[in-house]
């Protein structure tokens, strides 16, 4: 193990009064075990430290610091930490370095049998998202489902397409998204039609919304500022649209939104893509 | 830096400015065929055309499509083992998405360097 320090504890297992000096809930370790630390995260460059202390058999007290690092596409990386003899006190995960963020980066802890091959969970210890300021301790932190709470409201930049191409969007592996609002812009060449921007939601396969502007079209040449959300009613505005969407759109990983454009032309131009979401790791 | 797809001609920024990593995938291609004719028009052609009523749009599977999400080797799906190996302590326990973990890498793609995008006024 890295980074180890240690000090000699004269009572280990009892205080001067006879009470036990740890507490209760103290895993007991015959030297078979292992912390097991599972992570899924979307942001690069980041380094989680777990943190624990046991109290070796021999009376030792025992810091240790482990360092994982997690992917930065959302698939689980993990990392086995074998223990030694004594009574596991407590453990903490924090941000070593990057800047993970709530709803992006979540980790989950276990304690194993076992150190390599086949492995036993035996008990999950820690599962909570972590930041640079927000970091899960045992004991004390409750263990949290990744979709608990509001999500992390995410703005995010969307691809610009190539000319005459829609947008499309995709909501990563292991994710899971609330769209609260969305923005683009459709520049028109001058061909004579009127477009009519529609924006789709599906699973990934299988659309399940569709959501579509006034009937009134953008015209040739004309430039169309949209504006998606909930709490608002179709409208065309004097430079634009908005299109009504339900409240608590979610769509999960793998769905994507898209806009589908009935009467686009080859020169017509999607730009400035950006939508506001809340995200949940989705494991 | 920003990153053109060479599959659709499609601009992103592969990092968003909170750190997390985005991931690209290309929309639908299209056709556009002359309604009297039948033919195929070519992209400028296509530009060309003065009443968009005289040509259809068909969708088209884009050959060389580019998709950044996570493919099912990388998930480790239908790999019995993978969740084993996962659980080793000897693999390696992180590693940069490459376009091996991507659905389909299509014609790639570059870096470019774009002026930042404009907001809607």
């Amino acid at each position: 193990m890295a980074d180890v320090s240690s000090v000699v504890v004269k009572a280990p297992l009892a205080d001067n009064a006879g009470q036990p000096a740890i507490e209760p809930g103290a895993f007991f370790l015959d030297g078979n075990y292992s912390l097991q630390l599972n992570s899924w995260n979307g942001v690069a460059g980041v380094v989680l430290g777990l943190r624990f202390r046991i109290l070796r058999s021999d009376g030792q007290l025992v810091d240790s610091v482990e360092l994982h690092t997690p992917n930065s596409n959302f698939t689980q990386a993990t990392t086995t930490h074998p223990l030694p003899q004594g009574f596991l006190l407590n453990a903490f995960i924090f941000a070593a370095s990057g800047n993970p963020l709530v709803g992006i980066t979540f980790a989950q802890l276990q304690l194993v049998r076992g150190f390599s091959g086949a492995i036993t969970p035996i008990s999950t210890i820690l599962q909570d998202y972590v930041s640079t300021t927000q970091g899960p301790s045992w004991p004390g932190s409750p263990i949290r489902s990744s979709i608990d709470g509001p999500g992390a409201l995410r703005s995010i930049a969307g691809t610009t397409p190539g000319a005459g191409a829609e947008i499309i969007e995709t909501v990563p592996l292991n994710v899971r998204w609330q769209l609260v609002s969305v923005v683009y812009t459709l520049t028109n060449s001058a061909t004579v039609a009127n477009r009519f921007s529609r924006l789709f939601v599906n699973d990934g396969a299988n659309v399940y919304g569709r959501f579509e502007q006034p009937a009134v079209g953008l015209a040739a040449s004309a430039t169309g500022l949209y504006t998606a959300g909930g709490n608002i009613t179709n409208t065309t505005w004097q430079d634009g649209y908005a299109l009504a969407l339900p409240d608590a759109l979610r769509i999960p990983g793998g769905g994507h939104w898209l806009t589908s454009t009935l009467g686009i032309q080859a020169g017509d131009q999607y730009s400035a893509v950006r939508y506001l979401v809340f995200q949940w790791i989705d494991v | 830096m920003a990153r053109r797809c060479l599959s659709c001609g499609g601009t992103y920024e592969p990092v968003q400015a909170d750190g997390s990593t985005y991931f690209h995938a290309c929309p639908e291609a299209f056709a556009y065929v002359d309604v009297k004719t039948g033919r195929e028009l070519t992209p400028d052609e296509a530009r060309a055309v003065a009443d968009g009523a005289t040509v259809r749009r068909e969708a088209r599977p884009r050959p060389d499509a580019r998709d950044e999400n996570v493919n099912d080797q990388a998930r480790g799906v239908g790999d019995p083992e993978a969740r084993l190996r996962a659980l080793d302590r000897a693999a390696p326990p992180a590693r940069p998405h490459t376009e091996a973990d991507m659905i389909r890498a299509g014609a790639g793609a570059v870096d470019v360097d774009l002026e930042a995008p404009k907001e809607p006024a």
